[in-house]
C-alpha cells in the first residue's frame, strides 16, 4: 500500500504531507473538507486532472484531520494505491430519515460477497437515522464482513452535508467502498470517554431518531435548563450533553450513545443521529477532557492491538464532533494519543456526525456510536 | 481580551498593552483558551448544580414516598391482623357449628344424605350409611346420588321427586321402597339460601334426602293387626254359644225361670253377648279391610228393595224411640247398583242405626238420587247434630263425634262404624261422606256407589 497527503487551504494553497510523491495511480483517493469549499467546487478540477484514473471520494466534515492537524475550511487529501487489494464502489441517494434501512440494504446487496473483507460508509449526516442504515448493510452482508465509517459533517452548522463519488459532492449521499483481497488486514476501534450524570430518566415519548420527552417532560426544556445561556448555542451546544442509552437487546443491555443532530423548537423535539426507543432507560453525559483524550487512545489501542493490525499502513480516523466543541483548543490532543499507539501510519480522518464500528475489536456486528474515536487502520502484505 | 489574561500581560510585561510585533494572534489564541476554559467550568458547574438539584427532587420524592408506604404498611398490617382475627373468631365459630351439625346428624337414627344442586353427595350421616349399606352396595362421600338410586327398583321416581323438590322449592315424600328385605320411607327436602340469587339461577343450592327405615314399624302394624284378628276370631266363638244357649233358654225354659229377676239377669246377659259379638265382628271387619282381606262381590242389583228390608229391621227400634222411619220414594227410576249387595246392607244398617242412637225426637228419612255415573243414597236424621270440629275425624278409627271411645254418652258402640263404611264403600268404587250437619237439628249421611253400566236414568 502507497500513498501521497496534501492539505488545501486558503491561506497556503496545497502543502504536500508525504516524504515521497506517488507515483503510482491511486486507486481512491479521499477528499475530506469543509462544506462551503466542497459546494463551492474548489480545487475540484485540478483534483481530478491529477488522478484522472482514480476513484475520488468528497465529504464535508466537522473538522479535517491531516496527521495530528485539525483543521477547518481546508481540504485534507489521502491518495491510496492497493497492491493487491481490489475496491468495489456503491452509491445510493436519500431524502427522507424513514428511507434510511432500505437504501443500506439497496447498498450493501450491489457488492459481490466473494473475497469482500471490509466495507467503508460515508453517508449524508442530516438526513439519514444512522442505527436504521446500519441496519439495512448488515441485512446483506455476511457476519464475518466488518464494517465501519461515518455521517459526514457541516462544521457546527447542521444545515448541509455533502458525500460526492467521482462527481461534485451533494446533499442526501451514501457511498460505501468494498475492500477485497486477502492480503488487506484491517483493525477497527471506538471509543468515547463521556462520563454520565445525573439521574436516571426513561425515554417516554420518542419515534424513531425523533425524542420528544423524558419522563414524561420535554426533552428540549431540559437540553435548554442544563446549557442556560449557551442554549443559544442549539443544536451545536446540545453536543455538550450527549445521551448514554441503556439498550435492551438479545445480548442483554448495551450502552449506546446519542447525539444531537437538530431540533425543532414548534414541536419541542430533538433529533439524535441514530434511534431513541421508547422505554430505553438514558442519562446525561459530560465530557472530562482527560477521558476524552484516554478514550482516542484506547480507540487507536483497540484498531492496532490484538484484534487489529499491528504497525498499521494507514488509518482513517473518524472523530465526533461532540469532541471538537468540548476539546476546543485541545483538540490536537486527541490525534496525538492516537499517533502514539499508531507509529507511522499516515492519519487522515474527519469530525463527524456519527460514526459507525463494531462495539469491540474482537467482534464483526457493527453500530453506530456517538461522542467517539473510531478508528479504522490498513495494511497491506 | 480575557480579563485574566490582560491583567497578567499588564503585571509582568508592559503597561500600555504594546506587543512585539506578531504577537497579536498568539496572545489572541490565548484569550480564546481562556475564555473557552470559562465558559467550560461555568457549564460544568451549571450543569452539576442542576443535576444535584434533580437529584435533590427525586430524593424528596422518594422520601415522601417510602413516608406513604411505610404508612400504608402499617395500615395493611392492621387491616390484616383485624381480619386474621376475624378469620381465626369465625373459624372457631364455624368449628363449633360444624362439630353441632355433626353431631345432630350422626345422632339421627333417620338416615340422612346432603347433595348439592348437581345431586353429588356432600355428606351421608351413618344411619343413612347403615340404612342403604348392604354387601354388594357401597357407598361413599364423592358419589351421585344415581349411585344410590341405582340400588332401589323404581328408581326413576325417586330421582322425578327429587327434582320436583329442587323446581317447586317445596319438601317432597318419595314414599315407600324396598331394599333387601327392609322397607324404606324417603323424602326429600330442597336446601334454600337467604342469599338472593342472581337473574336465572335458584337459590336452590341442594336437598336434603331423609331414609327412615321403617321395616320394624310395618312388622309391629302387620302383628297387632294379626292379633286383633285372631284375638277377635277367638272371642267370637264362645260369644256365640253364650248368645245361642241363652236363646235357647229364653224360648224353650222360659216357664222354668218363675222369678222376674232371674229373667231379666237373663236378658242382660243376652243383649251384652249380642253387642261384644257385634263389637268382635267391627273389629274382625276392621282387621280384613285394613290387611286387603276383605273380598268384595261385584253383584248388580236394586237398591231399593235392599233400603227397605234394612228399614223393616230397625221399625222395631224406632217404634220403641218413638222415632219415624221411612223412605221418600223416588222421582224418578233409580237403576241398579254394581256391589257386594251384603257390603251395602251393612253400611245402610250403620248409617241407620248410627241416626236413630243419635236422634230423640222426629226421625229417618232415607232417599235416593242418580246422576250421570252413580246412584246416591241419603240418610237424614232430625238428631243431635255433629260439633262442626269433629266433623273431620268422623271416618277416622276409634272416633265418635263429641266423644271418645270410653265416656259413650250414654250410646254404646266401638267408634270403628264410619271406618269400616268408608272403607267397604271405597272398595266398592263408591264414595261416603258428610253432607250436612246442624247442631240440634239434624245430620245428613250420604253414600253413593257406581250404577249399573249401560243403564238409562
Amino acid at each position: 500500500m502507497k500513498f501521497e497527503q496534501k492539505k488545501y487551504s486558503e491561506a497556503k494553497g496545497w502543502e504536500v504531507f508525504s516524504q515521497a510523491p506517488l507515483r503510482e495511480a491511486p486507486q481512491l483517493v479521499l477528499v475530506f473538507g469543509g462544506r462551503q469549499l466542497l459546494e463551492e467546487g474548489k480545487e475540484y478540477e485540478t483534483v481530478v486532472s491529477w488522478y484522472p484514473q482514480s476513484h475520488i471520494i468528497w465529504c464535508s466534515t466537522a473538522g479535517e484531520i491531516i496527521d495530528t492537524q485539525v483543521s477547518d475550511d481546508s481540504l485534507v487529501l489521502t491518495a491510496i494505491h492497493f497492491e493487491k487489494t481490489t475496491l468495489a464502489f456503491t452509491e445510493a441517494d436519500i431524502t427522507q430519515t424513514d428511507q434510511s434501512e432500505t437504501v443500506g440494504k439497496q447498498l450493501s446487496e450491489k457488492f459481490t460477497k466473494e473475497g469482500l473483507v471490509h466495507v467503508m460508509v460515508f453517508s449524508d449526516g442530516l438526513h439519514v437515522n444512522g442505527t436504521a442504515l446500519v441496519k439495512g448493510i448488515l441485512a446483506n452482508l455476511p457476519s464475518s464482513i466488518s464494517v465501519t465509517g461515518g455521517l459526514v459533517g457541516d462544521g457546527p452548522n447542521f444545515k448541509k452535508t455533502l458525500v460526492g463519488l467521482d462527481k461534485k459532492p451533494s446533499e442526501g449521499k451514501v457511498v460505501l467502498i468494498g475492500f477485497y483481497g486477502e492480503s488487506l488486514k484491517v483493525g477497527y476501534g471506538s471509543f468515547g470517554g463521556w462520563d454520565p450524570f445525573g439521574p436516571e430518566r426513561i425515554i417516554t415519548k420518542a419515534k424513531d431518531n425523533v425524542l420528544y420527552e423524558l419522563d414524561q417532560q420535554p426533552a428540549l426544556a431540559l437540553y435548554k435548563k442544563y446549557l442556560g445561556e449557551q442554549a443559544a448555542g442549539l443544536p451545536s451546544s446540545g453536543l455538550l450533553f450527549p445521551l448514554a442509552l441503556r439498550l435492551h437487546t438479545q445480548r442483554g443491555d448495551e450502552e449506546v450513545v446519542r447525539t444531537l443532530l437538530a431540533i425543532n423548537e414548534e414541536e419541542q423535539s430533538m433529533t439524535f443521529a441514530g434511534d431513541m426507543p421508547e422505554g430505553t432507560p438514558a442519562k446525561l453525559m459530560k465530557a472530562n477532557f482527560e477521558r476524552l483524550i484516554d478514550g482516542a487512545e484506547k480507540a487507536a489501542e483497540m484498531s492496532s492491538g490484538p484484534f487489529g493490525v499491528a504497525n498499521p499502513q494507514l488509518a482513517i480516523l473518524i472523530s465526533c464532533i461532540g469532541r471538537k466543541l468540548v476539546l476546543k483548543e485541545r483538540i490536537e490532543e486527541e490525534l496525538e494519543a492516537v499517533r502514539s499507539k499508531l507509529g507511522n501510519a499516515a492519519l487522515t480522518g474527519f469530525y463527524s456526525y456519527g460514526e459507525i464500528c463494531p462495539t469491540a475489536a474482537s467482534e464483526k456486528q457493527c453500530q453506530l456510536h456517538n461522542q467517539t474515536m473510531t478508528i479504522t487502520a490498513f495494511t497491506e502484505n | 481580551m480575557h480579563i485574566t489574561l490582560e491583567r497578567q500581560i499588564k503585571k509582568y510585561f508592559t503597561t500600555n498593552n504594546q506587543f512585539p510585533p506578531g504577537w497579536e494572534a498568539f496572545i489572541q489564541a490565548i484569550s480564546d483558551t481562556y475564555t473557552h476554559f470559562d465558559e467550560d467550568r461555568k457549564l460544568i458547574e451549571r450543569s452539576l448544580e442542576v443535576s444535584s438539584q434533580e437529584l435533590n427532587e427525586r430524593y424528596q420524592k422518594l422520601s415522601s414516598s417510602l413516608t406513604i408506604e411505610k404508612e400504608l404498611q402499617e395500615k395493611l398490617r392492621l387491616e390484616k391482623e383485624s381480619v386474621e382475627k376475624k378469620v381465626e373468631q369465625r373459624t372457631i365459630d364455624l368449628n363449633k357449628e360444624a362439630a353441632r351439625l355433626h353431631a345432630s346428624l350422626n345422632s339421627l337414627n333417620i338416615g340422612l344424605i346432603m347433595t348439592d344442586v348437581n345431586f353429588n353427595i356432600l355428606i351421608i350421616n351413618p344411619s343413612a350409611y347403615k340404612i342403604l349399606s348392604t354387601t354388594e352396595n357401597k357407598l361413599s362421600e364423592n358419589s351421585n346420588i344415581s349411585q344410590i338410586i341405582s340400588f332401589f327398583s323404581g328408581g326413576t321416581k325417586i330421582l322425578s321427586k327429587i327434582g320436583e323438590c329442587v323446581v317447586k322449592k317445596t319438601p317432597e315424600a318419595i314414599g315407600e321402597f324396598s331394599l333387601a328385605s327392609r322397607t324404606l320411607y324417603l323424602s326429600v327436602a330442597p336446601i334454600i339460601t337467604s342469599e338472593k340469587a342472581q337473574s336465572g339461577e335458584s337459590n336452590v343450592i341442594g336437598t336434603v334426602i331423609l331414609i327412615q327405615d321403617i321395616t320394624e314399624k310395618k312388622a309391629l302394624e302387620r302383628s297387632k293387626d294379626e292379633f286383633f284378628s285372631i284375638a277377635s276370631h277367638e272371642l267370637r266363638t264362645p260369644l256365640t254359644a253364650i248368645r245361642g244357649n241363652i236363646a235357647m233358654i229364653q224360648t224353650y225354659y222360659i216357664d222354668k225361670l218363675q222369678d222376674p229377676e232371674l229373667r231379666e239377669m237373663l236378658s242382660d246377659v243376652h243383649k251384652s253377648s249380642v253387642r261384644l259379638i257385634n263389637i268382635v265382628n267391627d273389629f274382625l271387619d276392621t282387621s280384613r279391610l285394613e290387611m286387603g282381606r276383605m273380598e268384595f262381590k261385584k253383584e248388580t242389583f236394586d237398591i231399593i228393595p235392599l233400603i227397605q228390608e234394612v228399614i223393616k229391621e230397625y221399625l222395631t227400634t224406632g217404634s220403641i224411640k218413638k222415632l219415624s222411619i221411612q223412605l221418600e220414594e223416588p222421582h224418578e227410576k233409580i237403576p241398579f247398583v254394581v256391589g257386594d249387595k251384603e257390603r251395602v246392607k251393612q253400611v245402610l244398617i250403620n248409617l241407620l242405626g248410627n241416626a236413630l242412637k243419635f236422634t230423640s225426637v222426629g226421625g229417618v228419612t232415607l232417599h235416593v238420587e242418580a246422576n250421570d255415573k252413580s246412584v246416591v243414597i241419603f240418610v237424614v236424621d232430625t238428631g243431635r247434630g255433629i260439633p262442626i270440629e269433629t266433623q273431620s275425624l268422623l271416618f277416622r278409627k276409634f272416633q265418635q263425634a263429641g266423644s271418645n271411645l270410653f265416656t259413650r254418652d250414654g250410646v254404646q258402640g266401638t267408634g270403628l262404624g264410619l271406618y269400616i263404611s268408608k272403607m267397604m264403600i271405597e272398595g266398592m268404587h263408591g264414595k261416603i261422606w258428610l253432607a250436612s250437619s246442624e247442631i240440634g237439628k239434624g245430620t245428613t249421611f250420604a253414600f253413593n256407589l257406581p250404577k249399573e253400566e249401560n243403564a238409562s236414568v
